[in-house]
């Protein structure tokens, strides 16, 4: 169930001196909703990330966050709001039992249940201190700083980094029960874009020139299609990529994967126009990974 | 603003220790020192040396504050900088201003407890060999070094919340610019007329304070 927008970007422009890194970019994320933001390194995602937290100030354009612009956030705003940084950071300083009492004084409904339901399961005394843990032990701590908080929106940065297998499933099952129970609005951004697949019900692609797909996973998991064809039947050339292939990559074994979001007539079609012969083509099923890498490139 | 207070002094606690340890110590010394000088010369020739010729019995309290200024200011920035940390505090529910001068606050509330006991000592001391006289003398002497102090701990917290590089760099020229003034002259009452215009120069390094956290937040930030 949608309702208005907690997040809104229209027509966001940011350089970095001369090189522009988002030229109008604009997206909306509805209450509710959680969404990933996935781009390979240098499209602008950590730029993004960091103007919707409010920690850098767009060249032009607007970005609005529950209604404020993002980087001059009102206090009752800052308090509706829970971020995860990047490499989990934390008041390395403090204890388990301090880091509560510091945080539940900024926050009137702090969620003392869910603070202690995550930490109780590290098993840690209270008098433990954030610098002597582990990132994972510390990745759990900082979520449930954030949960205990009880905002409306959540903005996650690459919470998966440095933290093992069995840290980001813990991770992420607290978070998707979180967000699902409590009807969250969650922007995050992954590396482990697998993780993606069980989290987010809708994704932002960015990719290098400032292009931008923003759809729901279901759909884009259900239009966009890998197809393969096998070493065998790969002319020298490969098939251009264009308005129906939307990419074309030479696999390690000499064959050759084709992204479209066109079913397989239309492929067949495009293929024969280039002279392809389409017979041994076959599709593919797809992990959101592949979809990922199939949709921005390997390079 | 208490929970402030408390993350402070968290945060605090272990260099403010360290650092009382080290004024009850250098304390310790002065006195003995002092005392010492009295045990080899009369002391009619001490006060001569002191009402005269200006001869400082206590001029080791010279850059001690200097250096605690220093200390205090990179333990309590160094850590908020230290992989953009200080992005926790900037989005905690309180406007940027009010929580970068709590922070400063907190500081040199911090930094009026070792400097006041730098004063106590020396007046102390003073007060034990001299005539009363001489510890007004002495404590308006040594005022200037307690600036210096104040003004390393404000352009240290300039500098270290300054993302810029170059701007960064200026901070420390001015800092040590201001720090120079305060050391200018090591004459007794040499600071009498120009104290409150010294005082005035220094607290205004608290403000500008805002400048690097504003930086900091728009986009300095790591």
């Amino acid at each position: 169930m949608t309702h208005g927008a907690a997040i809104t970007v229209d027509g966001l422009i940011h350089r970095y001196g001369p090189r522009t890194i988002h030229d109008g970019l604009g997206f909306q994320v509805h209450e509710g909703r959680i969404l990933g933001l996935l781009g390979k390194n240098g499209v602008g995602k950590t730029t993004l990330i960091k103007i919707l937290m409010g920690f850098l100030a767009p060249s032009a354009g607007t970005c609005r966050v529950l209604g404020e612009p993002s980087h001059a956030l009102s206090a009752a705003t800052k308090r509706r709001i829970g971020l995860v940084f990047e490499g989990h950071l934390a008041y390395d300083f403090m204890s388990i039992r301090e880091v509560e009492r510091f945080f539940s004084a900024w926050y009137p409904k702090w969620r003392r249940d869910v603070f202690h339901d995550l930490i109780d399961r590290l098993g840690l005394p209270l008098t433990h201190r954030i610098r002597h843990m582990s990132e994972g032990q510390r990745s759990q701590v900082v979520l449930g700083v954030v949960m205990a908080q009880d905002p409306d929106l959540l903005i996650l940065d690459d919470y998966t980094m440095g933290l093992d297998a069995g840290y980001r499933r813990l991770f992420l099952d607290y978070l998707i029960h979180y967000a699902r129970a409590g009807r969250k609005t969650v922007l995050v951004t992954s590396h482990v874009v697998q993780d993606m697949e069980r989290l987010v019900d809708d994704v932002i692609f960015l990719r290098r020139g400032g292009r931008v797909l923003h759809t729901s996973l279901a759909d884009f998991m259900a239009t966009f299609r890998h197809y393969h064809l096998p070493h065998e039947a790969v002319p020298h050339a490969l098939p251009d990529a264009g308005e129906t292939l939307h990419a074309v990559e030479r696999e390690a074994d000499g064959g050759v994967s084709i992204f479209a979001f066109h079913d397989r007539a239309t492929v067949d079609a495009a293929l024969r126009r280039q002279a392809v012969d389409p017979s041994a083509l076959e599709e593919r099923a797809m992990t959101l990974e592949d979809a990922f890498v199939g949709y921005t490139g390997r390079y | 603003m208490p929970a402030l207070f408390y993350k402070e002094w968290l945060k605090l606690r272990p260099v403010l220790a360290l650092l009382i340890a080290g004024t009850l110590a250098f304390s310790v010394y002065l006195f003995l020192s002092v005392r010492h000088q009295f045990r080899i010369e009369h002391a009619e020739m001490l006060y001569y040396q002191a009402n005269h010729i200006g001869r400082l019995f206590y001029e080791d309290l010279r850059y001690v504050p200097l250096v605690t200024g220093v200390i205090l200011a990179v333990a309590q920035i160094l850590p908020e900088v230290q992989r953009g940390r200080l992005r926790l505090s900037l989005h905690l529910p309180i406007g940027l201003a009010p929580l970068v001068l709590a922070h400063l606050l907190i500081g040199l509330a911090a930094l009026g407890v070792i400097l006041a006991l730098d004063l106590a000592v020396l007046a102390l001391t003073i007060g034990t060999f001299f005539p009363a006289a001489f510890v007004a003398s002495a404590v308006t002497t040594a005022l200037p070094w307690m600036l210096a102090g104040v003004a390393a701990y404000l352009g240290g917290a300039l500098a270290l919340l300054e993302p810029d590089r170059r701007v960064q760099a200026a901070n420390l020229v001015v800092t040590a610019g201001v720090v120079w003034l305060c050391h200018l002259s090591r004459q007794y009452g040499a600071y009498d007329h120009a104290l409150w215009g010294l005082a005035g120069l220094v607290a205004l390094m608290a403000p500008a304070v805002l400048l690097p956290a504003h930086r900091f937040r728009d986009g300095g930030g790591r």
